[in-house]
């Protein structure tokens, strides 16, 4: 007998049953809904030229805290000796007062080190932009021979080694430590270094006796000869590029008269495009009196004479000193505290 | 066929079909789920995340095109929205070339181009804005600081000229501004060169440079501002975003008519393997039916079949194993098939036999009649039955029982012949044996006395009729007694054989030598012509004994003693003339020994004979050789003694002691026998003063002749003697012979009657054997009736003597007698007759006679059998005594049986086989038996009696095939199975019996 009646209606009914548990499955999943649209983010389009330092973004705090072990952690380099707090010192202004930063085994490096407080508000990262983002940014370092003198997998290795560390990661990120997880640590808690309340977010927030009536005038005086221009924004800056020597040629020789080196090629190392020779990011003023010395190259080391100079070289015209004490004293006005996150 | 081979034989076919099921069923299944999956391929999810992702793309550049234009037109003075805006159309313009993976590869391809182009038209729109960011911050700084610049030159200015110069080429230049066209440009070109025309001092010719420096800053930068505006806003990226758009719902929607292709296929398919599969279910449930039916029409056919063979083989079962042999011939009578019986008879072997005719087998012995006549009798009645002799393959002759079928085909025709025949060879040498048994005695193989009488008479016949001689000689061998004595029984019968022999090659033809039992031989000569002849050849005779035997451990010789009477001189019949010899040789032995003497036909011997033994009883009685010997009678039920029955002893100082049968018959009739009587009365008397004395009182019975009794003064003598025993009064009964009692009725009852007076009671001995008991019984006022010995000793073996214990007992009750049962020998019979409710008995089973002064210590330690213990409170009513019937029956059913089969003879056809019919079935099945069905045992009788008849059954089949040593070994089966029976009975019994109170 090749198939009795019973065992077809069997067949039947366990075909029958499987189908319906997979159908009650299918029809009472959770369904799984569409992802909304980003955030549109709103218009911040305004007549006013800067805007208010914007709050200090809600992230994971365990997250931010592995990002602060990281970053001051020298593990990162080759010999185990820098960190990124060696250059971005976190108890100072977010970075290390020297011109030019020491690194690995001595070395120096080409550029002024920018402070990591308020970095998280410029639109790229590096004087010539080459990061587009905190993330990119973060690894950079950690490569460059002048600097960390690494690379992810010698630095892995270590990280791999310490159980601690790795079930930190494992708690947060539910895997071992990557290079994509500690540049994501490292900006998440890079994010959170905003220099918030600062006497003149005070005064935009309405608080008239939080500036003097210089910091005020200077305010003012920043508008109209036209340092606003560049340094717009909520960082008075870091959203744009800008010659450095609008009103001069930077070729025909640098302010202190010594010839172009290559990092004042600026953003031209990244496109090698001609019109992008000498320039540079626009940086972010704010905690600017706590950040010499000051340009690219860390060639002044006084804010009055960095003012002079920016008079000079990007508006074209002879700045008063009392025009520039003014400027100055609007500029101290945007020192900010000392992010949370930052303190040790 | 079994399923193996079932498997066997389809197996490889079978096993590729369910291959190719097997890969039939992945091919399905895999198509399904082919297409399934490329039905589901569209996932909306994936095509809204990417729509979502368009246009938030173009959503992102139309955002960073009016944050350029607000920027442009100074509504927004920074580019903190320019910037996030054109951050996110990059992010996402990274993102679009990820297109969703279910889109066809042309359309991809397409897509990809087209999202290059986006990406590539972004990154230009991106380095243009950045252009513009920078030219727009540098144009707004100048265009803030040239009026400055201006009044400051004009502070300086020294004429009116330079300062309507510089005032012109400020005017032009913010013309310019406002409209940023050729005429203005050239206006502006103008006013720089009226500027550059004019002299001036130093300082004023600085603050020129100034302004005009801020003027052409104003004009390059306005140019390059205007033309990055211009050309970001010219790239058209909405537009190319657009055919993005457009491009990707062309290639969803493809890819989505793709995958509908697939779900109708899908649903084609679906929809065809349902209706295949419901076609496969019909069919498969058909194809189920019809095997149903086809598998029970096998299974029916494969069971008749099954019986059929089943038949066939028992057919060849029966036809190999049957005892006869068997023959089967065609019409002409050729042999077509024999079973294996004929060859053990025949000798011949199937081969040598088959095709030929059975003619072969023919003895010669019969004559063409006998053919003839069984031919016709086959032909005509269609069988023949008969005993034929036949000649075996090595040509002996041999007896058969031969019986010949012809078988007739449908027309009526003679088809085949079939003859069953049986070896009768031993049944006839059984008829011999029997005959040999029946003539000759086993030991010596010489005539017995049957033959010896039939043989005498036809001897005597022809001696008279031939006017000769005929000498009967009497031959005892002296001695022989001590040989047995000295070498045992086996070493006298191998001289016994001797003799025999010795005695045979003596006698001449038409002589018989005889033996008649133990060393007693008898010889009948034949024709002699006188005495003399007749004693020379007794002299002979004696001289041959007389010679040494060698079969013996040492030589010895052992003489005879022969008597001799001759016919016709002894004119006695053929038992006078043996006893004669016999009286001769009697005599010839008391002479000494190894002589012979010749009986002499004159009457007055024989009564001087007998006048010598009387004289010698009577001698012996003088000599004190009389004893009473005393055998107790005994109350079965109470055990305890009743009394004691006196036997007379005779101490003979040579023949040691002779029981009473020996000397007594021949008082009979004379005065000694009252003598005789009288002493025992005297005896018994004094024996039972002496109990008397030790303080014992036992009735004592004592044996009187008739004769005695009827003597003148018998009851006044008996009473002289009773008088000097004035103790025993009522304690002594006479027993007398019920043939001695019945001879003059009257007077024994006048006598009994006048006993009766002294007190003394009267038992009638061996009742049952005078015939007439019934008729005399009530006219003879005795009190006791003594059962003869030989009723009750053949009581359990034959019911007929229970059935006449029976009615002697019924009479007895009748006539309210005393019931004493004599030669009680067995326990079982004890048992039996306190079933049937005598409970007087005296036997060895109890006690032989003993001296009297052993009775009384004997009687004190005397404890009656268990068996009669056991049922002492219990009694049987009449109705109950068929169950001892049946009892008995069955003994003597099976001790029959065994009888015969231990002599190696067929059995009687006593309803072997039918348990039904036998004389226990009939009584099991009587309707009388049928109220003990209550009675457990009752029914378990039932099994018992059938195993007893099957058994018995196969010991029937195994004695009628030869098998008489199996038939011996199932007696041991066949007892214990009797055995069985008798115990359930023995229970039944038990269980039927009454309590004894009622039936007193």
């Amino acid at each position: 007998m090749l198939v009795s009646s019973k065992s077809a209606w069997g067949g039947l009914a366990l075909v029958a049953a499987v189908g319906g548990v997979l159908f009650a499955y299918w029809r009472w999943s959770p369904s799984r809904d569409l992802p909304p649209p980003d955030p549109v983010a709103l218009s911040t389009r305004t007549a006013e030229a800067v805007l208010p330092l914007p709050p200090v973004p809600d992230l994971p705090p365990e997250k931010v805290a592995l990002g602060k072990a990281l970053f001051l952690d020298p593990r990162l380099s080759h010999d185990n000796t820098i960190a990124c707090a060696s250059c971005h010192d976190l108890l100072t202004a977010g970075h290390d007062k020297r011109r030019y930063s020491v690194g690995v085994g001595g070395a120096v490096g080409g550029v002024n080190a920018p402070s990591v407080f308020n970095a998280a508000l410029s639109f790229v990262q590096f004087w010539d932009g080459r990061a587009a983002s905190l993330e990119e940014q973060a690894a950079g370092p950690v490569h460059n021979p002048l600097e960390m003198a690494s690379d992810w997998k010698e630095v892995l290795a270590k990280l791999n080694a310490d159980n601690a560390l790795v079930s930190r990661f494992e708690l947060v990120y539910r895997q071992r430590p990557s290079a994509e997880n500690i540049v994501d640590a490292i900006a998440t808690f890079e994010r959170t270094l905003l220099t918030v309340n600062s006497p003149f977010d005070r005064y935009l927030r309405g608080d008239e006796q939080a500036i003097d009536a210089d910091a005020k005038a200077g305010f003012r005086l920043f508008k109209a000869v036209g340092c606003a221009s560049c340094h717009q924004g909520a960082n008075f800056g870091g959203n744009m590029f800008q010659r450095f020597g609008v009103m001069l040629d930077y070729a025909q020789g640098r302010p202190d008269g010594k010839p172009p080196t290559e990092a004042d090629l600026g953003r031209f190392n990244v496109t090698h495009r001609e019109e992008d020779r000498f320039v540079f990011k626009v940086p972010g003023l704010r905690n600017v009196a706590l950040t010499a010395p000051y340009f690219h190259d860390g060639s002044v080391t006084r804010l009055e004479d960095a003012v002079a100079v920016m008079g000079k070289s990007q508006l074209g015209r002879e700045l008063s000193a009392d025009e520039i004490r003014r400027l100055v004293a609007f500029l101290r006005t945007l020192t900010g505290e000392r992010p949370a996150t930052a303190a040790p | 066929m079994s399923d193996e081979a079932v498997d066997e034989s389809v197996g490889p076919t079978s096993r590729r079909r369910t291959l190719g099921a097997a890969a039939a069923g992945v091919l399905t299944a895999l198509l399904l789920s082919l297409l399934y999956w490329q039905a589901e391929t569209v996932s909306p999810r994936r095509h809204h995340t990417y729509v979502l992702l368009l246009r938030e793309l173009a959503e992102a550049d139309a955002q960073a095109d009016a944050e350029l234009l607000a920027n442009r037109l100074e509504l927004s003075r920074n580019y903190d929205a320019l910037t996030a805006q054109l951050q996110r159309a990059r992010r996402l313009g990274e993102q679009i070339v990820l297109l969703p993976e279910f889109l066809a590869d042309d359309d991809r391809r397409v897509l990809v181009d087209a999202a290059n182009k986006l990406r590539q038209t972004l990154a230009e729109k991106a380095a243009l804005i950045d252009g513009f960011e920078r030219g727009n911050a540098v144009l707004r700084n100048s265009l803030a600081y040239f009026p400055l610049a201006g009044d400051e030159l004009l502070a300086v200015v020294g004429d009116a000229a330079t300062g309507r110069s510089a005032e012109h080429y400020m005017r032009q230049v913010l013309a310019y501004a406002q409209a940023p066209d050729r005429e203005h440009l050239i206006a502006v070109g103008r006013a720089e060169f009226r500027l550059l025309m004019l002299r001036g001092g130093a300082e004023e010719r600085a603050r020129v440079d100034t302004l005009l420096r801020h003027g052409r800053k104003i004009v390059t930068t306005l140019k390059d501002v205007d033309r990055a505006t211009t050309k970001a806003f010219e790239l058209q990226s909405g537009r190319q975003l657009e055919v993005l758009n457009r491009e990707y719902v062309r290639g969803y929607d493809n890819a989505w008519r793709r995958a509908g292709y697939y779900r109708a296929a899908l649903y084609t398919a679906t929809l065809t393997l349902t209706v295949y599969l419901a076609y496969l279910f019909f069919h498969l449930d058909r194809t189920r039916r019809r095997l149903t039916a086809t598998n029970r029409q096998l299974q029916e056919r494969y069971l008749a079949q099954q019986r059929a063979e089943e038949r066939l083989r028992l057919h060849a079962t029966a036809f190999d194993n049957a005892y006869e042999g068997m023959t089967l011939t065609d019409a002409d009578g050729a042999i077509l098939e024999i079973n294996p019986a004929f060859t053990r008879i025949t000798g011949y072997e199937r081969s040598e036999v088959i095709g030929r005719n059975p003619r072969v087998l023919k003895s010669g012995r019969h004559d063409q009649e006998f053919y003839a006549a069984m031919w016709r009798s086959i032909l005509g009645k269609g069988n023949w039955r008969g005993e034929i002799w036949n000649r075996g393959k090595y040509g002996d002759v041999y007896p058969e029982l031969l019986s010949i079928s012809a078988v007739r085909d449908d027309q009526g025709q003679i088809s085949n012949f079939v003859a069953v025949f049986s070896d009768i060879s031993r049944l006839k040498e059984q008829e011999q044996q029997l005959t040999q048994m029946a003539y000759f005695d086993a030991l010596t193989e010489l005539p017995n006395r049957v033959l010896l009488v039939d043989r005498m008479t036809l001897s005597a016949a022809q001696a008279r009729r031939n006017n000769t001689l005929m000498a009967v000689c009497y031959l005892d061998l002296d001695g022989f007694k001590s040989v047995n004595d000295t070498w045992g029984h086996e070493i006298g019968d191998l001289l016994l054989v001797e003799m025999a022999a010795r005695l045979k090659s003596f006698i001449r033809g038409g002589d018989t030598v005889a033996r008649l039992g133990g060393d007693e031989f008898v010889l009948l000569l034949v024709g002699m012509n006188n005495v003399d002849e007749c004693e020379r050849a007794v002299e002979r005779m004696l001289a041959v004994i007389a010679q040494p035997l060698h079969k013996a451990p040492q030589p010895i010789a052992l003489s005879a003693s022969v008597g001799m009477t001759i016919f016709p001189f002894d004119d006695g019949d053929v038992d006078a003339l043996l006893r004669h010899a016999d009286q001769v040789m009697y005599r010839a032995k008391q002479s000494g020994k190894n002589c012979y003497l010749v009986f002499d036909p004159v009457q007055d011997r024989h009564t001087r004979s007998r006048y010598d033994h009387l004289a010698r009883i009577y001698e012996g009685m003088q000599a004190d050789q009389f004893v009473l010997h005393y055998q107790p009678v005994v109350d079965l039920r109470r055990g305890r003694l009743v009394g004691a029955e006196a036997l007379l002893r005779w101490q003979h100082p040579q023949r040691g002691l002779v029981a009473p049968d020996d000397f007594l018959p021949l008082t009979e009739d004379t005065d000694l026998t009252v003598q005789i009587g009288e002493w025992v009365i005297k005896s018994a008397l004094q024996q039972m003063q002496r109990w008397h004395l030790d303080g014992h009182d036992v009735p004592v019975s004592i044996n009187l002749s008739g004769h005695h009794l009827q003597t003148a003064n018998f009851v006044q003598r008996l009473d002289d003697v009773l008088a000097a025993y004035p103790n025993q009064r009522g304690r002594l009964q006479i027993e007398v012979l019920e043939t001695a009692a019945i001879e003059d009725v009257v007077k024994v009852s006048q006598v009994i009657e006048q006993c009766r007076a002294l007190d003394v009671s009267f038992a009638i001995d061996d009742f049952g054997t005078g015939y007439s008991s019934l008729t005399y019984l009530k006219r003879l006022p005795v009190t006791t009736i003594k059962i003869d010995r030989s009723f009750v000793g053949d009581m359990l073996g034959d019911a007929n003597n229970l059935v006449i214990v029976q009615g002697i007992l019924g009479l007895a009750k009748a006539f309210q007698r005393r019931v004493i049962a004599e030669g009680v020998e067995t326990a079982d019979q004890g048992r039996m007759l306190m079933q049937l409710g005598c409970d007087l008995a005296q036997g060895f089973s109890v006690a032989r006679a003993m001296p009297g002064d052993e009775l009384i210590e004997w009687a004190t330690k005397w404890q009656p059998d268990p068996l009669w213990r056991d049922i002492a409170e219990m009694r049987w009513e009449a109705a109950d005594y068929p169950i001892m019937v049946a009892e008995v029956e069955l003994r003597n059913w099976v001790t029959q049986i065994t009888y015969t089969v231990r002599e190696g003879q067929p059995l009687p056809h006593q309803c072997l086989h039918d348990s039904r019919h036998c004389s226990f079935g009939r009584w099991y099945g009587d309707a009388d038996a049928l109220r003990y069905r209550a009675v457990p045992e009752f029914l378990d009788l039932a099994g018992h009696h059938e195993r007893l008849h099957a058994i018995v059954a196969e010991i029937d089949r195994d004695m009628r095939e030869g098998r008489h040593a199996q038939a011996r070994a199932r007696i041991g089966q066949l007892i214990g199975e009797q055995d069985a029976i008798l115990i359930k009975l023995r229970a039944l019994q038990l269980a039927v019996a009454k309590p004894l109170e009622a039936l007193r």
